[in-house]
């Protein structure tokens, strides 16, 4: 078995696919932050290239710098808090695709970082605004739509702030 | 640019967790479908503390008017269940007095769940005022003066509802869940209650003359209803029994404060004052 031989000082690398193809080389105690990363390990399935097809390289690169700086070896706790603020301050977009990505990578506390800056995004928002955010059109029928007016008129025509971020 | 109404539904169930204020989370369940499937308003974290929402006073129609400090704005709540009544808050709840039938609820102001309580006419009858009901049919009547829940019905079956009103003079009756009718509290406090509290597991009363009562009420697992009433404490001094005083109880960080208004009249000098005890 690949732990019995390990020392403290031995380390293994996996190599992660992004879905445009380009490949990461990491370290494996890092990678396994993932739940999804650590079972394949487990598995076995490990030895070769591990293809993710559902992150492109833009999301990959940004997990990786996540995971690199949440990794217990390195970084201190005041670190990781700017590093996180920092973090949440990327795109909407961004945000939105890492936390698609933390998913299916099963990278719980990412998944919870980035839930929490999209929530603070929709903030004092109408609606609209939210809509215009994360560009959703309105699937609501016209009747779905007037009982929701009906019942919460002041989420849709109030001063609440319209702006887009 | 990705459509985001196509998120996995787990994820959108994610954020809207992370939707704490009761405004935002309800703007939340107006963007589209999925993310309406992802907000039910049972799903809201009735814990996250929320500035309150003031209730404004009633017009004639289906809607009531609530100012909300956090976001400094009036909002026009659709509830139509409190349409034509009185409205006592409490835990988020508001118990609700019909002015012309005298039915009373239990009314949560966004799920717009209800629980039915014992009537009025059910508390004017203890001291034989049920007539009453009838005479002022239809015309606007103020008997229920406070009503005080000891828990959140939303997180518990475990709560009690106290209220106090006018029947002749000031009275206290209270309710639990399956309790079939008020139980009267038989209150030997001199002066009329002023003021009431549930903190730390008991309900208090403060009255006009400065005595502050504590109740406790049988629990859940005791089906007969039941009250231990006893004098906490009493206010001496005379200042206090001026008849402009006001009492009031306040939990602050843990402990119970009788906070004191009083005005004194001296020589055209007008003075106020406000006074704190630890009881």
């Amino acid at each position: 078995m690949a732990e019995a031989s390990s020392s403290i000082t031995e380390k293994f690398f996996l190599t992660l696919k992004s879905s445009d193809g380009d490949e990461f080389v990491l370290e494996e105690s890092i990678a396994i932050q993932s739940i999804t990363i650590k079972n394949m390990v487990e598995d076995g399935c490990s030895s070769s290239v591990i293809p993710l097809s559902k992150v492109d390289t833009e999301t990959l690169i940004k997990v990786i710098e996540y995971m690199k700086m949440h990794s217990s070896t390195s970084s201190n706790e005041e670190e990781i808090e700017n590093f996180d603020k920092k973090f949440v301050s990327n795109s909407i977009n961004t945000i939105l695709n890492i936390l698609e990505a933390a998913n299916f990578l099963d990278i719980n506390n990412l998944l919870e970082l980035c839930a929490e800056a999209v929530a603070n995004r929709i903030k004092n928002k109408t609606p609209e605004a939210v809509r215009k955010i994360f560009n959703i059109t309105s699937d609501f029928t016209p009747e779905e739509e007037a009982e929701i007016r009906n019942e919460t008129p002041w989420a849709f025509e109030g001063n609440l702030d319209h702006s887009l971020d | 640019m990705a459509n985001w109404a196509e998120l996995p539904i787990d994820l959108i169930t994610e954020i809207a967790k992370r939707v704490k204020v009761i405004e935002d989370f309800i703007a939340f369940g107006a963007v589209c479908t999925s993310w309406r499937t992802a907000a039910p308003k049972l799903n809201f974290d009735v814990l996250s503390p929320q500035v309150p929402l003031l209730l404004l006073g009633a017009k004639d129609d289906d809607y009531r008017e609530f100012y909300s400090l956090s976001k400094k704005k009036l909002s026009l709540i659709y509830l139509p269940e409190a349409r034509g009544q009185e409205c006592l808050p409490s835990e988020g709840w508001l118990c609700t007095v019909a002015n012309n039938t005298g039915e009373m609820n239990l009314l949560h102001p966004f799920s717009r769940i209800k629980t039915q309580l014992p009537s009025r006419k059910d508390l004017l009858s203890f001291h034989g005022f049920d007539y009453l009901e009838r005479q002022r049919e239809g015309k606007r009547w103020h008997c229920i003066d406070k009503a005080i829940l000891s828990a959140n019905p939303s997180l518990t079956s475990d709560y009690a509802l106290l209220v106090h009103y006018y029947a002749g003079g000031s009275c206290l009756a209270f309710w639990r869940p399956r309790d079939l009718n008020w139980t009267e509290i038989d209150v030997v406090t001199d002066g009329g209650v002023c003021n009431m509290i549930f903190c730390k597991g008991q309900f208090y009363s403060v009255s006009y003359r400065g005595e502050v009562w504590v109740y406790d009420i049988a629990g859940p697992s005791i089906a007969q209803p039941s009250v231990q009433t006893r004098l906490l404490a009493e206010l001496e001094d005379d200042m206090f029994k001026l008849p402009s005083v006001q009492f009031y109880l306040v939990e602050l960080s843990g402990a119970l404060l009788l906070v004191t208004r009083y005005v004194i009249l001296v020589v055209c000098v007008l003075s106020k004052g406000w006074r704190l005890k630890q009881v």
